[in-house]
């Protein structure tokens, strides 16, 4: 593993709160996590539901505190970071949740969702806020027209679209997607699925992909690690793993992804 | 459907009344202090169009009064008064000596119609005032409690369950005995606000605390913090704007509570003291009810204080069955 | 038992609290009884400097107050200034007419409140429920004021009623059933106004959680079931309906004590609230905190706590 990597990740726990989280965990959402990952790739990390990976990535975009360990981000250690430096650090890595739709405040227009970020770390005056949504928002693909409406009116994918547009507007350098493909419709998926290919070629990104569908993850991701009980169980290049899965936890996962596979089952 | 018409007519009257009472220093014919000694306890003037001779009289009149010699009054036909329009920078009135008691005088020979609409301003001030103060109070405390929740959410509420089950009167009365008893016009004011509006705190604060529990669980307040958003910008932007209505429907139910609770604090002498009228303070007088008794125009204060309450009333239960099915 | 236990404390630690509270206000406060006495020219301006030193105003404040405390908690109130007697003896009838009062107007206002709901839920969305909710809206904007003072009137001016106060002039020459019928007529107007100011609100309530329950997947199960009206109603529906009511019964207490002071007033009824008023305008300080401490342990949802408790099995555990 080299110490230069892009994001880096050391015995990486958190426990739950006091007195809850299941009992086979001892109490931890996770715990002794490490994973490397270069700048431009994309990780899948997969597992089944409860098996700590949003946790993870919520500790990883700076929303809870880990427990123990460290995470490093271009060598800057996120969480010994000052509070002016981790608002920084903060612009640089974007999670995006598990219900879009949730996430977008109805009273607001897409352009105030989108521009949201930057008034926030008061980027720029209204003006320049507003031209830079309109950017986004064609970045990721959204009519030029959208900016007035409000986010109850956008299909599924656009409110997908709409919630990658938000995320890219401090230029990130890690996105987390947590089940974002989940829930939408297979070709809906598919285009979200070229516009994060695209986005990555443009901008350089690095994306950590979670969800408990292996088949998903499977085409995107270079990387697979597979995360069951709150700890990693296998992980390596995403060819090799599929090929050979070790862990009876990625055989299961693969078993299900085959099984929804049309003409891979039985 | 319903609603909206139940609510925009409950407004439309609401508003009717609101400016009546606002615009007293032209629609009353007298000032709220104008003394006419000579005629204590008159009756509520009769407005004629047809007079002694069966005339008719396009423009009405009153006849002048004359004591019976009963400790009453009975018309003198002898001299009558035409009612003037915009007269002396009023709507209307009636040349001296005669007099336009609408609504009969008070013992110091006051017009009563002309204080019910000057007091109007004092008891709706007040109930609007404190409906603020409480309303202020409550978004502060049900957002602090709601959103940073904890031990000031438990400090907050078990502090609310106590001053819900106390006798709010009898705190009003406890806290009004602490301070002078007299006190000028203006102090009285605002005290009456800080104690009435100080006591309602505890329902706003409740409901408010609901919908900011809510809010800290959506995405998208989770989302902005992700973006390293200030506390002071999650409540502003976010939290605010969906506990409003929740505040609006509370502020129909507390207005009209408080108008009550100034005319219950003024009748019992505690609250704005003569001789500016309040409908609290002029109801004080009909506690000689022997003097009710013979003059019951005296309770016009109160009578006045209905339509307004009822239309309140109308309007807060119609806010909440249209929030109820808006969900 | 434990949390009725835990729920006394609380209302102890509150009262402890308002209590000290009262005499720390009190204290700054300007001007006392005294102050207000030495503006009668009949007393003397020595005689007043006595009475104080002798009230034991002079103290520290701590000190007055773990005596006051001390002596309180033994049932000993404290020695009233304007009365010149202890507080106890005055404050007992006082209690007792309040409780009778507020108690008979509680009782009757549930017993019409009960029905007229549970009534206005079967009738949901017809004409009967519309006039019903319209008569109870017009009741709720009725200020209580008005009414009391409007009823004084028509028993002034009908001598069907005694106009005011609990007892006749007569009352202590007649032998006790003579009394009780006294006290009965002087008890229906007030009663009658309590009655009217609780009953809209009351009623509303009782319709609004007969309504969240009548159409519950239980009551419908148990409909399927052929079971009959009167069985679903009183087995099913009101235990279900009643929950809410409780707790509603233990906020009102205070909202009623609030109301009966206005009415006490106005009607010369002989209870707390002409006392209290009495204390504080006389700046009566050792019965005014006897009466205010009074008030709140009536009001104190230390009942309402216990009923709950009785009726909901998961607070009794928890």
């Amino acid at each position: 593993m080299a110490d230069d990597a892009f994001l880096s990740v050391r015995g990486l726990g958190r426990r739950f709160p006091r007195g809850r989280g299941p009992e086979r965990t001892a109490g931890w959402a996770f715990r002794g996590v490490s994973l490397d990952l270069a700048q431009g790739r994309t990780l899948g990390l997969v597992g089944p539901s409860g098996g700590g990976k949003s946790t993870l990535a919520r500790c990883l975009a700076l929303y809870d505190a880990p427990t123990c360990g460290e995470v490093r981000l271009e060598q800057r250690s996120l969480w010994a970071a000052g509070r002016r430096e981790r608002r920084r650090l903060r612009a640089e890595i974007q999670l995006i949740f598990q219900q879009p739709a949730a996430a977008l405040n109805p009273r607001f227009t897409a352009g105030q969702i989108v521009a949201e970020p930057l008034l926030i770390q008061r980027r720029g005056d209204a003006e320049s806020q507003r031209k830079r949504a309109a950017e986004l928002m064609e970045m990721a693909g959204l009519p030029a027209g959208a900016a007035r409406n409000r986010a109850l009116e956008f299909s599924g994918g656009e409110r997908q679209r709409l919630a990658i547009a938000r995320a890219l507007a401090l230029d990130p350098k890690l996105l987390i997607l947590d089940e974002s493909l989940s829930g939408l419709d297979v070709s809906i998926q598919a285009q979200i699925v070229n516009l994060l290919a695209d986005l990555q070629e443009r901008l350089h990104l690095t994306y950590i992909l979670i969800s408990h569908d292996l088949r998903l993850v499977a085409g995107i991701a270079g990387e697979i690690a597979v995360m069951d009980g709150g700890s990693i169980v296998e992980s390596g290049p995403a060819d090799e793993l599929l090929a050979r899965p070790r862990h009876p936890c990625t055989r299961e996962l693969l078993d299900a992804a085959l099984a929804l596979t049309p003409g891979g089952g039985p | 459907m319903a609603e909206r018409t139940k609510i925009r007519s409950a407004l439309a009257f609401l508003a009717a009344l609101h400016a009546a009472v606002a615009l007293a220093g032209f629609l009353a014919p007298y000032g709220f202090a104008d003394q006419r000694r000579d005629y204590p306890y008159a009756p509520p003037a009769r407005l004629r169009f047809l007079d002694a001779s069966g005339r008719f009289h396009l423009r009405p009149f009153v006849y002048g009064l004359a004591p019976d010699g009963a400790g009453g009054y009975r018309e003198d036909t002898a001299g009558a008064y035409p009612v003037r329009f915009l007269f002396h920078q009023r709507l209307f009135g009636v040349d001296e000596p005669g007099t336009i008691f609408l609504c009969g005088s008070d013992g110091y020979g006051r017009d009563v119609f002309s204080r019910v609409l000057y007091g109007g301003q004092t008891s709706l001030v007040t109930g609007l005032a404190a409906a603020f103060v409480s309303l202020s109070l409550g978004l502060a405390l049900g957002i602090a409690a709601g959103f940073y929740g904890g031990w000031l959410d438990r400090l907050i509420m078990r502090g609310g369950e106590l001053a819900m089950a106390l006798p709010w009167l009898y705190l009003l009365l406890a806290v009004r005995a602490f301070l002078p008893l007299h006190i000028g016009a203006p102090e009285a004011f605002a005290l009456l606000v800080a104690i009435i509006g100080g006591s309602g705190w505890v329902r706003p604060a409740r409901l408010i605390r609901g919908v900011a529990l809510s809010a800290r669980e959506r995405g998208y307040v989770e989302a902005a913090r992700g973006f390293g958003a200030s506390d002071a910008y999650l409540i502003r932007r976010h939290l605010l704007p969906m506990t409003l209505g929740v505040a609006l429907t509370q502020a129909t139910v507390l207005i009209p509570r408080y108008v009550l609770a100034e005319i219950a604090l003024s009748f019992l002498g505690l609250g704005i003291g003569e001789p500016a009228p309040s409908w609290g303070n002029m109801l004080a007088e009909a506690r000689q009810y022997h003097a009710l008794v013979s003059h019951p125009w005296m309770l016009a204060p109160a009578v006045a204080a209905f339509p307004i309450l009822l239309a309140y009333l109308i309007l807060a239960d119609a806010l909440m069955e249209r929030q109820r099915e808006g969900g | 038992m434990k949390y009725a236990a835990r729920r006394a404390l609380h209302s102890l630690l509150l009262w402890i609290a308002l209590s000290a509270l009262f005499f720390v206000f009190a204290d700054l406060a300007p001007g006392d009884y005294f102050s207000e006495l030495r503006l009668d020219a009949r007393v003397s301006s020595g005689t007043v400097a006595a009475m104080r030193a002798q009230s034991g105003a002079g103290r520290p404040l701590a000190v007055r107050y773990a005596r006051w405390a001390a002596a309180a908690v033994r049932g000993d109130f404290g020695h009233s200034l304007a009365y010149d007697s202890p507080v106890a003896p005055l404050l007992w009838p006082r209690v007792r007419a309040t409780l009778l009062l507020t108690g008979t107007a509680t009782l009757l206002a549930w017993l019409l409140a009960v029905p007229l709901g549970v009534w206005a839920a079967t009738q949901r969305g017809t004409w009967r429920d519309g006039v019903l909710n319209a008569v109870l809206s017009l009741l709720l904007s009725v200020p209580d004021l008005l009414l009391a003072i409007v009823f004084l009137v028509f028993a002034v001016r009908s001598g069907l009623f005694p106009a005011g106060g609990m007892t006749s002039a007569a009352s202590s020459s007649m032998n006790p059933a003579e009394q009780a019928r006294d006290i009965a007529r002087h008890l229906v107007l007030p009663v009658a106004v309590l009655v009217l100011g609780m009953l809209p609100v009351l009623a509303r309530h009782v319709r609004a959680s007969m309504l969240e329950v009548i159409d519950a997947p239980f009551a419908l199960a148990a409909r399927a079931q052929g079971i009959g009206r009167r069985r679903l109603l009183f087995r099913h529906l009101l235990p279900a309906a009643m929950n809410p009511l409780i707790s509603l019964f233990g906020v009102s207490l205070g909202t009623l004590l609030s109301a009966s002071l206005l009415v006490e007033v106005v009607m010369g009824w002989p209870g707390l609230g002409p006392l209290f008023l009495e204390a504080i305008m006389a700046r009566d300080f050792p019965l005014a905190v006897a009466m205010f401490s009074a008030a709140f342990l009536m009001a104190g949802n230390l009942a309402a706590d216990l009923l709950l408790c009785y009726f909901d099995p998961r607070i009794r555990t928890g």
